[in-house]
C-alpha cells in the first residue's frame, strides 16, 4: 500500500472559488474511484491560490482480481447425443478467451446451460490514479475558465506544473501539454525555487517549510485568531461575514495579519464608506468599536506571507487606505451639492435591465406601486406622500459619485443623504433599508416603510424579468432572481399584518408594462417562484416538508403568516386528534374532486336530516370563530377549535348519505361540505400532512 | 527612481525579453489596449511581442488636476506577448527586482479581475497585481478580441506609471512625482489637466463632437469597406475619443450610447476582418 499525491500547481485562482474546487477535486475523485475495485483509504483535498491537491492514502498495488460469469448455449446443443462437445460449444470457448477448466453447467429455471467464468486480473492502481486525476480535471467546475497555452484546454487558470507521486515513483499523467513530475515550489514570492519529492509525506515537509500551508483550516484559524488579538490589543472587535473570511484567508498561502492605523482626523465621511474602502477594497478587516456602534481609527490587513518587513506591507495598506478615503471624503462632498430630487432625471440615462427600459421607468413604476399599494393597505394620508416619495427618490443615489465608486453602498448612501437633507426620517431609512436582505442571514428593513419599498422594488423586478422570459435556473441567475424571491418571503413574513395583497400587486405591476408573455401565466410564474422559495425557507427553520407544503398550497396572500401557520401544524401532527383532521380534510376533498358543483350556496330548507343540520350550524360558527383566531394570530387556539369541529363532521358521515338520489338534496350536501373545506383550508392545507397510519 | 528612469529602466527590461519597443501611439486612446500595436497585433497567429508607454486619455476620471489620485491621462507601460511564455509571471515578478524592488520586504497579491470591453468585442481573464495594498498592474490573459477567439491567447502586462512611481518615491501625490531631478509631474501635467477637465466638462460642444462622431464613423467604414486597414483604424480611434468626451460631458443617453458602442464595435470588426484576412 502506498500513498498518492496529485499537485495541481497553477497561477492565482481566484479566492472565492478555491474552497469549492478543493471540495469538487474530492467529490470527482471519489466518485472515479468507486468504479474500480481499488482498494485504498481516505480521500483529502487541499486548495490554496497557487495549488490544488488531492492525496489519497493507503492505495493497494492492484485492483482485486475479479470473475465474469458469461452465459453460453443450452447444455443440450453444447453436447451432442453421446455427451461430445459440439461447434457450437467449441466456438463460445474460443470466442470468449476461455479453456475447457474455465466451463461449468449451471441449471435455471429446469433447463441446464454452459456458463463460463472469465478471469479479469485488476489493473494496476497507477493506471487507475492516473484515469482518476485526469478526469478530475477535466470535470471540474468553475464559472469562467480560460485558455492559456498551444493546448488550447480551458481552465479555471494557467496550469504550470502537476506533480504526481504514488509512493516514490512518479505516475506519468498529461493534462494541457504539461507532464508531471516530483518537482513542486514553494511560496511564490520568495521561494518559488523549485524541489523536488521523494514521497507525498516530504512533499508535506518540504512545503510547509517553504511556507505554505496547505489547509484551509489551519490558516484560517491563524487568522481568525490574529483578528481577535489585535483588535482588543485596541480595545476594538472584528465583526464578518464567513464568506468574506473564507476570501481574505484564499488570497494567501501563508496568511499574517498586522494592525494598521486609519486616518481618520480630516475626513468627514460615513462610516459605511470606511468600511468599503477597508473590506471591498483593500480586502481587510475594520476595526469597530467594541459595542460595534463606530468604526475605529484601525483596520487589520491580511499579508500573503511572514512577518518580516511587515512595517513595509502596513505602511502601503495605510497610504492606500488614505487615498481611497480621500476620494471617498471628496466624493461625498460633491455629492451632497445636488439633492437626491434633481438626481432622479439623470436616471434616463441608467438602464434597468436590458430590454426592460432605465431606472427612470423603474422609479414612475415604483411610485405608481407606491400609491396603489397605500390604497389596498388603507394608509393614512401622511404614510402614503412618505411612501410615494421615498419610492420616488429611491434609486436616486445611483447616480451619486459615492455609489459609482462604491456600488454596494447604494441604499445606504441613499438613506444618509435623504437624512442630510432634511427629509423624514421615515423616508430616508426605507430609501436606506430597499435593499436588505441583500445576502442570506442580513438584517431585514425594520420600519414599514423600509418593507413595502423592499417588497414593491423586487417583486417589479420579478414581474417583469419572469414577463420579459428571462430564463434562470438555481445554477445560473445572472440577475439574482432567486435570491429576490427568497428576500420578498423573508420581508413579507415580518410584517405585522397577516394578510399582504400580493397577488393584486402582482397583477398591477404586469399592467404597468407591456410584457412577452400573458398576465395570467406571468402571475402564475411569480407565485409559483415565491411559494417554492417560501417552501425552502420554511423547510430551512427546521420544518418537515409536509408541514411546509400545506401552507405553501394556500393562496400566496396568506405569506406572513406561513411561517408560523407551518410551525403550528409541525407542533400538532403527532396528535391523534390531529390526523382525524388530515383524514377528514382528504375525504371531502376526495369527494368534491369527482362531483362538479354549481354553487356552494346552502338552502336551508333541503337539510333534512339531524346531523347535517348539526354541521351547517357548527361549520357557520366555526368560520366565524376562526377568521377572529387568524386575525389575532392564535393558531393554536384553532387546531383545538377544529379537534372540536372534526366529530361533527365525521357523525354528518356516519349517518348522511351525501350522493342522495335526489339531485337537489345531493347538490345541497355537496354545497354544505364545500364550506366545511373552507373551514379547513382558511388555516392550512391539512390534506398534505403525511400520517402514519 | 525618477518618472522618466521608470520608463527606461522597463523598456530595458522588455526590451530583452526580445520585444520591440515603441514609441507612444500617436493618438488619442483610452487605453494601451486600443493602440493598434496591440488590438490590431493580437489577432491572428503571428507571434508579437512589444512594448510601449501609452498615455491614456480618460476624461470621466479627470479632476481638473485637483485630486492627489486621480487624472484626464495617466500613463500606462504595456508589454504584449504573444503566445505567452510559461514563465511569464516569473518574468514579470522579475521586472519589479529589476526597478529596485526586494520582493521579500513587501506583499504581491495577485486579485481576480477579469475585463471586458463592448467597443473592442475583447475579453481577458486576468488579475490587478498589488503591491503592499497599491494596484499597479493589470496582468490579463487575452482572450478574445473583435468577438474572435484567439489563438494564441496573448499575455497583456498593464504597469500603471504613475502609481509606480508614487511607489517607488513615496509620494502622496501624483502631482509631486519627480520627473526628472529638477521637474516634478506637476509641473508638467497640472495645467494640461486642468485645462483638459475644463474643455471635457464644461466647455465641449456637444453638438460639434455628436457631428464629429458621425463624420469619424463613417470616414472609418468607407476606408475599411475598402480594405485600407489603418486609416480606418485610426478613425475608429477617434470615434472612441469622441464618445469619451461626450460621456464626459453627461450627454449621452441610454439608446445613444447603444447604438455608438454597437457602430464602433462594427468598425473593430472589420479591421479585425483585414487583419485575419492578410494572414490568410
Amino acid at each position: 500500500m502506498r500513498d498518492f499525491l496529485f499537485e495541481v500547481y497553477t497561477e492565482e485562482m481566484p479566492a472565492r472559488l478555491i474552497n469549492d474546487l478543493a471540495f469538487q477535486l474530492r467529490e470527482l475523485s471519489t466518485k472515479k474511484l468507486s468504479e474500480y475495485k481499488l482498494q485504498h483509504g481516505e480521500i483529502l483535498t487541499y486548495g490554496t491560490p497557487r495549488r490544488l491537491v488531492l492525496y489519497i492514502m493507503d492505495v493497494n498495488e492492484k485492483e482485486e482480481d475479479s470473475i465474469n460469469e458469461i452465459k453460453g448455449p443450452p447444455h443440450k446443443i453444447a453436447y451432442d447425443e453421446e455427451g461430445k462437445e459440439t461447434e457450437a460449444l467449441k466456438k463460445f470457448i474460443e470466442n470468449n478467451g476461455l479453456t475447457y477448466q474455465d466451463i461449468e453447467t449451471k441449471e435455471i429455471k429446469g433447463n441446464k446451460y454452459i456458463f463460463g467464468y472469465k478471469k479479469i486480473s485488476g489493473r494496476s492502481a497507477v493506471e487507475i490514479l492516473k484515469e482518476v486525476a485526469q478526469f478530475a480535471l477535466k470535470n471540474l467546475n468553475f464559472p469562467r475558465g480560460m485558455r492559456w497555452n498551444e493546448s488550447n484546454v480551458v481552465f479555471i487558470r494557467p496550469i504550470r506544473s502537476l506533480l504526481s507521486l504514488f509512493g516514490n515513483d512518479i505516475v506519468d499523467i498529461e493534462y494541457a501539454g504539461i507532464k508531471s513530475s516530483n518537482k513542486s515550489y514553494g511560496f511564490y514570492f520568495d521561494s518559488p525555487i523549485e524541489f523536488i519529492c521523494d514521497s507525498p509525506i516530504d512533499y508535506f515537509k518540504k512545503l510547509r517549510e517553504r511556507y505554505v500551508i496547505l489547509e484551509f483550516e489551519e490558516r484560517k484559524n491563524i487568522v481568525e485568531k490574529e483578528l481577535k488579538k489585535l483588535a482588543s490589543s485596541v480595545s476594538g472587535r472584528v465583526k464578518y461575514e464567513p464568506e468574506f473570511l473564507e476570501e481574505v484567508v484564499n488570497l494567501t498561502e501563508f496568511p499574517t495579519p498586522f494592525l494598521c492605523e486609519l486616518n481618520l482626523l480630516n475626513f468627514n465621511i460615513p462610516d459605511c464608506i470606511v468600511e468599503s474602502v477597508i473590506k471591498d477594497h483593500l480586502k481587510s478587516f475594520p476595526v469597530f468599536s467594541k459595542d460595534s456602534s463606530k468604526v475605529m481609527p484601525y483596520f487589520i490587513g491580511v499579508r500573503n506571507g511572514i512577518s518580516d518587513f511587515t512595517e513595509n506591507v502596513k505602511k502601503g495598506y495605510e497610504k492606500v487606505a488614505t487615498a481611497r478615503l480621500y476620494d471617498g471624503a471628496f466624493f461625498f462632498e460633491e455629492d451632497k451639492k445636488e439633492k437626491l430630487e434633481s438626481r432622479v432625471e439623470k436616471l434616463k440615462d441608467i438602464i434597468f435591465i436590458n430590454g426592460l427600459g432605465t431606472l427612470y421607468d423603474k422609479t414612475e413604476r415604483l411610485v405608481q406601486i407606491s400609491e396603489f399599494l397605500s390604497r389596498l393597505l388603507s394608509l393614512d394620508n401622511r404614510t402614503s406622500s412618505l411612501f410615494k416619495k421615498a419610492a420616488y427618490l429611491s434609486k436616486a443615489d445611483i447616480t451619486t459619485q459615492v455609489v459609482k465608486e462604491f456600488p454596494e453602498l447604494q441604499g445606504t448612501m441613499g438613506g444618509i443623504y435623504a437624512k442630510l437633507e432634511g427629509l423624514e426620517d421615515e423616508i430616508s431609512q426605507a430609501i436606506a433599508e430597499q435593499y436588505l436582505p441583500r445576502f442570506a442571514g442580513d438584517d431585514l428593513p425594520k420600519s414599514t416603510l423600509g418593507k413595502y419599498l423592499s417588497i414593491i422594488d423586487k417583486l417589479d423586478t420579478l414581474v417583469l424579468s419572469i414577463g420579459k422570459g428571462i430564463e434562470f435556473t438555481s445554477s445560473k441567475d445572472p440577475l439574482g432572481l432567486r435570491r429576490s424571491a427568497l428576500s420578498i418571503v423573508q420581508v413579507v413574513m415580518s410584517l405585522e399584518q397577516k394578510e399582504f395583497p400580493i397577488t393584486k400587486l402582482i397583477e398591477f405591476i404586469a399592467s404597468l408594462k407591456e410584457l412577452d408573455k400573458e398576465k395570467t401565466e406571468i402571475s402564475k410564474e411569480v407565485v409559483n417562484l415565491l411559494k417554492e422559495r417560501a417552501n425552502y425557507f420554511i423547510r430551512s427553520n427546521n420544518i418537515s416538508y409536509d408541514s411546509a407544503n400545506a401552507v405553501t398550497e394556500l393562496p400566496i396572500d396568506f405569506l406572513p403568516t406561513f411561517l408560523e401557520r407551518a410551525k403550528t401544524l409541525e407542533k400538532y401532527k403527532d396528535d391523534e386528534k390531529f390526523k382525524e383532521i388530515v383524514i377528514a380534510h382528504k375525504r371531502i376533498r376526495n369527494i368534491l374532486q369527482k362531483a362538479s358543483l354549481n354553487s356552494n350556496l346552502i338552502v336551508l330548507d333541503l337539510l333534512i336530516e339531524k346531523e347535517e343540520k348539526e354541521l351547517f350550524e357548527v361549520t357557520k360558527e366555526s368560520e366565524k370563530l376562526i377568521s377572529e383566531l387568524i386575525k389575532n394570530g392564535d393558531y393554536d387556539a384553532i387546531i383545538h377549535l377544529l379537534y372540536l369541529y372534526v366529530p361533527a363532521v365525521n357523525k354528518f358521515f356516519d349517518h348522511v348519505l351525501v350522493m342522495d338520489k335526489d339531485e337537489k338534496i345531493r347538490n345541497n350536501r355537496l354545497a354544505l361540505l364545500s364550506n366545511v373545506l373552507q373551514v379547513f383550508e382558511s388555516f392550512a392545507m391539512f390534506s398534505e400532512v403525511v400520517i402514519e397510519k | 527612481m525618477y518618472f522618466q528612469e521608470l520608463i527606461s529602466k522597463l523598456e530595458h527590461f522588455w526590451q530583452k525579453q526580445g520585444c520591440v519597443i515603441l514609441p507612444p501611439f500617436d493618438q488619442e486612446v483610452g487605453a494601451g489596449t486600443l493602440s493598434p500595436y496591440t488590438f490590431l497585433k493580437v489577432l491572428g497567429k503571428k507571434p508579437w511581442r512589444v512594448a510601449y508607454v501609452q498615455p491614456s486619455r480618460r476624461p470621466s476620471d479627470g479632476r481638473y488636476g485637483e485630486n492627489p489620485n486621480r487624472l484626464y491621462m495617466h500613463h500606462q507601460f504595456q508589454v504584449i506577448i504573444k503566445p505567452p511564455l510559461p514563465n511569464i509571471k516569473d518574468i514579470y515578478l522579475d521586472s519589479l527586482k529589476y526597478l529596485g524592488l526586494k520582493l521579500a520586504k513587501h506583499e504581491i497579491k495577485f486579485l481576480e479581475d477579469n475585463w471586458e470591453t463592448a467597443v473592442l468585442g475583447a475579453q481577458g481573464v486576468g488579475w490587478e497585481v498589488r503591491l503592499d495594498g497599491l494596484e499597479i498592474t493589470q496582468f490579463t490573459y487575452f482572450q478574445s478580441a473583435a468577438g474572435v477567439m484567439l489563438d494564441p491567447v496573448s499575455v497583456e502586462i498593464t504597469y500603471g506609471l504613475e502609481r509606480l512611481a508614487m511607489f517607488l518615491q513615496d509620494k502622496d501625490n501624483i502631482f509631486d512625482i519627480q520627473w526628472n531631478e529638477t521637474t516634478t509631474y506637476g509641473e508638467l501635467r497640472k495645467n494640461d489637466e486642468r485645462e483638459e477637465c475644463i474643455y471635457a466638462f464644461d466647455e465641449s460642444d456637444p453638438k460639434l463632437l455628436f457631428e464629429l462622431f458621425d463624420k469619424y464613423e463613417s470616414e472609418a467604414k468607407r476606408i475599411l469597406e475598402k480594405g485600407v486597414l489603418m486609416p480606418g483604424y485610426m478613425y475608429l480611434l477617434k470615434c472612441s475619443h469622441t464618445f469619451n468626451l461626450l460621456d464626459a460631458r453627461g450627454v449621452i443617453s441610454v439608446n445613444e450610447r447603444q447604438n455608438m458602442i454597437g457602430r464602433m464595435r462594427n468598425l473593430a470588426e472589420l479591421s479585425a476582418k483585414i487583419v485575419l484576412e492578410r494572414e490568410g
